[in-house]
């Protein structure tokens, strides 16, 4: 290695501003290892004061971020509004309008696309309406603190994983969007009576829900009922479910031995 | 001495496209009957439909397109690779953040000569080439490279080696292409260049590019950086720079303008148009934004704002005054928002309308835009006797005499919302304040003041004067 004296004393030129950028610049020998081990060791969290507005415009650039993401950017984004200065309120402001954009134009794309289709076709889009119902609930989850349009985007996204179900029963996979907005809305009784015409008593993404509903509705001890059925399906749970059930109902059924309690 | 023939610089406006910007140049241009105007407009492509009446003072139009392959009709003076050691030494000036000295390689290069071609073949220009791909982007393919320099800088090749209308100023509504085809006129030609910038194109540029996901980080950074340079060869070049207000104008020192050259000139309003509007008091409470349905004016926020005082005052009603058509999805949007709070039944999209005609009854008017200029709405809106309340943005903090119970920041319904609060609760006060409101219209923002300002800097100018305006506020 060189040392870390290499930055100080590195002549101008390529100054990768990512570690992925690092990494190829040091695969091509343009740079030594030392640069890489800055660019990945550095990192500024992005929600931490002062931001670093060229990471928050590297990340806005791009199109394919997570509902999780969108949501810690457009926190930051509204931190930045209220700043003193113009340019950087704008550049909130702004960005926040272009997430939103993004659901928005997708949303439109795919009513369009459901127009086309047509009432007439053997399954009227569902597989559309079903993905509608999810930016809908994205973007409900994108106004977090705006109680109103969050909740019209909620309805909005119930509303269409409605009308892709509305002969059909409910596939599993859409089960947790749809508890998901229900809960969302505060509508747990709801949530709860969709769970139960469901009976996949066996099902352990069903229990989780039911544990979830339970608890949301101030019914602790149901909630120990579904991880302690939980417990004994060790296998079907991922390592988050396992955590949750031990925590209420001990180490499931089947757990490898040392596993965390909590 | 015959009033000046001035050549209007326009990009992406006046008189393809409809907007503030051309609407400004129409009317500037219709003010002014006795100075003659000629167009120099740069189009993306040929044969626009051109959206305005052309008045009788503009005598003459040359439309550029920008993508259109050029011939060279003419060689540089001197030897190529002198010029293009001038040009390497331009790109260290700007890569050090200044404006260089560019009257050398202007000498060199003679209108209808096109340096697109050279500038790959020329072995020491080709290096340059190289160099910049070394230093900015070698572990990516040097293709993409070479892809985005071409596309960045054959826009820049096509207008320096056009010709330019022969006139006796040279005014660019806005710095970016049209600004350097303005450098290159006050260049060429010797004659007085004259800018005005309506907003910061450089900055404006900027947030479309960093919010572009198909831009790459290298390219983003090769687009901004030649906009901004283009920006401080404008203020570097221009005998005279405009803006609309003084936060643009400190802008336009940080990036090298002289103090003494930039000025402020505010746009106006016709007066009389909006004062004689006749005010009668209707049922209920109205609040009005004016302004296009499209995500910049933020028109959710409007609607959350109506939803929170509709909430608390049952009479009071809403109206979303301006065009509906220009962004669909949003309008949609928008539209099933209200729908949603059940407040349809007082809130209306009027689509495009006489702004008169409501200014005779809203009580309050909104703005509550994440970016604006300086808004002639606000300006309509004192003029006419009515109240406004904003988000702080462009020059708005400025208009409301920087009062913060009708400022809120961008987005912030429930600020908004008690601003109109405010408004409906203290009617005394608020009288008083629009006395006062149109009294500082009347006194600033006449429309007839602003183009007896622009005639005077004009023939200033073509006097070989100094402009006849001292740097600040005109």
């Amino acid at each position: 290695m060189a040392g870390f004296d290499f930055f100080r004393s590195r002549p101008a030129g390529y100054a990768p501003r990512t570690p992925a950028g690092a990494l190829r610049a040091i695969g091509a020998g343009l740079l030594p290892t030392e640069h890489f081990v800055y660019a990945s060791t550095s990192v500024k969290p992005l929600d931490e004061e002062p931001f670093d507005l060229d990471s928050i415009e590297r990340l806005l650039a791009r199109g394919d971020l997570g509902i999780e993401t969108t949501q810690q950017l457009k926190s930051i984004l509204e931190k930045l509004i209220g700043t003193d200065d113009q340019e950087t309120a704008l550049f909130g402001a702004e960005g926040i309008n272009a997430l939103e954009g993004r659901y928005v134009n997708r949303i439109e794309a795919l009513k369009k696309s459901l127009a086309k289709a047509g009432p007439g076709t053997a399954a009227p889009g569902s597989a559309v309406l079903r993905e509608l119902a999810r930016q809908y609930f994205e973007l409900a989850a994108l106004h977090g603190r705006a109680s109103s349009i969050r909740a019209f985007y909620l309805h909005e996204a119930f509303a269409s994983v409605r009308a892709a179900h509305e002969k059909g029963r409910i596939p599993r996979s859409d089960l947790v969007l749809m508890v998901d907005i229900l809960v969302a809305l505060g509508l747990h009784d709801q949530a709860a009576r969709l769970l139960e015409q469901i009976r996949a008593e066996e099902d352990p993404l069903v229990l989780m829900l039911g544990a979830r509903v339970a608890f949301h509705r101030g019914q602790y001890v149901k909630v120990a009922g579904f991880c302690r059925k939980l417990s004994r399906l060790a296998r079907g749970l991922g390592e988050k479910e396992r955590r949750i059930v031990s925590f209420w109902a001990g180490a499931p059924e089947g757990a490898p031995e040392g596993e965390p309690n909590a | 001495m015959p009033e000046p023939t001035v050549c209007l610089i326009l990009e992406g406006s006046y008189p393809y496209v409809t907007g503030g910007v051309s609407a400004w140049v129409q009317e500037l241009i219709m003010a002014l009957p006795e100075v003659r105007f000629i167009l120099y407009t740069l189009s993306p492509k040929r044969d626009q439909a051109i959206r305005y009446t052309l008045p009788p003072n503009v005598v003459g139009h040359k439309d550029l397109v920008l993508h259109e392959k050029q011939r060279s009709t003419a060689r540089p003076r001197g030897r190529m690779d002198a010029l293009v050691e001038d040009i390497r030494s331009m790109h260290s000036s700007f890569a050090a953040r200044s404006a260089p000295d560019i009257e050398g390689i202007f000498r060199r290069l003679p209108a209808g000569y096109f340096m697109s071609s050279d500038a790959v073949r020329n072995p020491k220009a080709w290096e340059m080439i190289v160099e910049g791909n070394q230093a900015h982007n070698p572990v990516y393919p040097f293709a993409d490279y070479f892809w985005s320099w071409k596309s960045a800088h054959d826009i820049a090749f096509t207008i320096l080696g056009q010709g330019i209308p022969e006139a006796d100023i040279y005014h660019a509504v806005s710095t970016g292409y049209a600004g350097l085809a303005g450098v290159m006129a006050r260049l060429r030609t010797g004659k007085p260049f004259l800018l005005t910038e309506h907003g910061l194109y450089h900055k404006e540029r900027e947030m479309e590019i960093k919010r572009a996901g198909f831009v790459k980080g290298y390219q983003r950074d090769m687009w901004i950086n030649m906009y901004n340079d283009f920006s401080r060869l404008c203020y570097r070049y221009a005998d005279r720079i405009i803006s609309l207000f003084e936060y643009n104008r400190r802008r336009q020192l940080e990036m090298g303008a002289d103090e003494d050259k930039a000025i402020v000139i505010p746009n106006g309003i016709d007066i009389p148009r909006f004062a004689s509007v006749k005010r009668v008091k209707r049922p209920g409470f109205h609040v009005g934004l004016v302004g296009r349905v499209v995500p910049i004016k933020d028109i959710k926020t409007f609607i959350l704002m109506a939803k929170i005082v509709a909430d608390a005052l049952p009479e009071a009603r809403f109206w979303c005054i301006g065009p509906t058509d220009e962004d669909p999805a949003y309008h949609e949007d928008c539209r099933a928002l209200v729908e949603s709070f059940q407040i349809a039944d007082r809130f209306t999209f009027t689509g495009k309308a006489d702004v008169r005609e409501f200014y005779g009854f809203l009580d309050v008017l909104l703005l509550t835009s994440v970016r604006e200029a300086q808004p002639l709405v606000i300006l309509e809106a004192f003029a006419a006797g009515l109240p406004v309340a904003s988000t702080r943005v462009g020059n708005v903090p400025e208009l409301l005499d920087y009062d913060e119970r009708f400022l809120s920041a961008s987005k912030d319904s429930e600020s908004l919302a008690r601003s109109v609060r405010y408004v409906h609760d203290h009617p005394g006060e608020i009288a008083e304040l629009v006395k006062k409101n149109r009294e500082t219209v009347a006194r600033f923002y006449d429309k007839a003041e602003v183009y007896r300002k622009y005639l005077a800097l004009y023939r200033g100018l073509a006097g070989g004067l100094a402009g006849g305006l001292a740097g600040g506020r005109a």
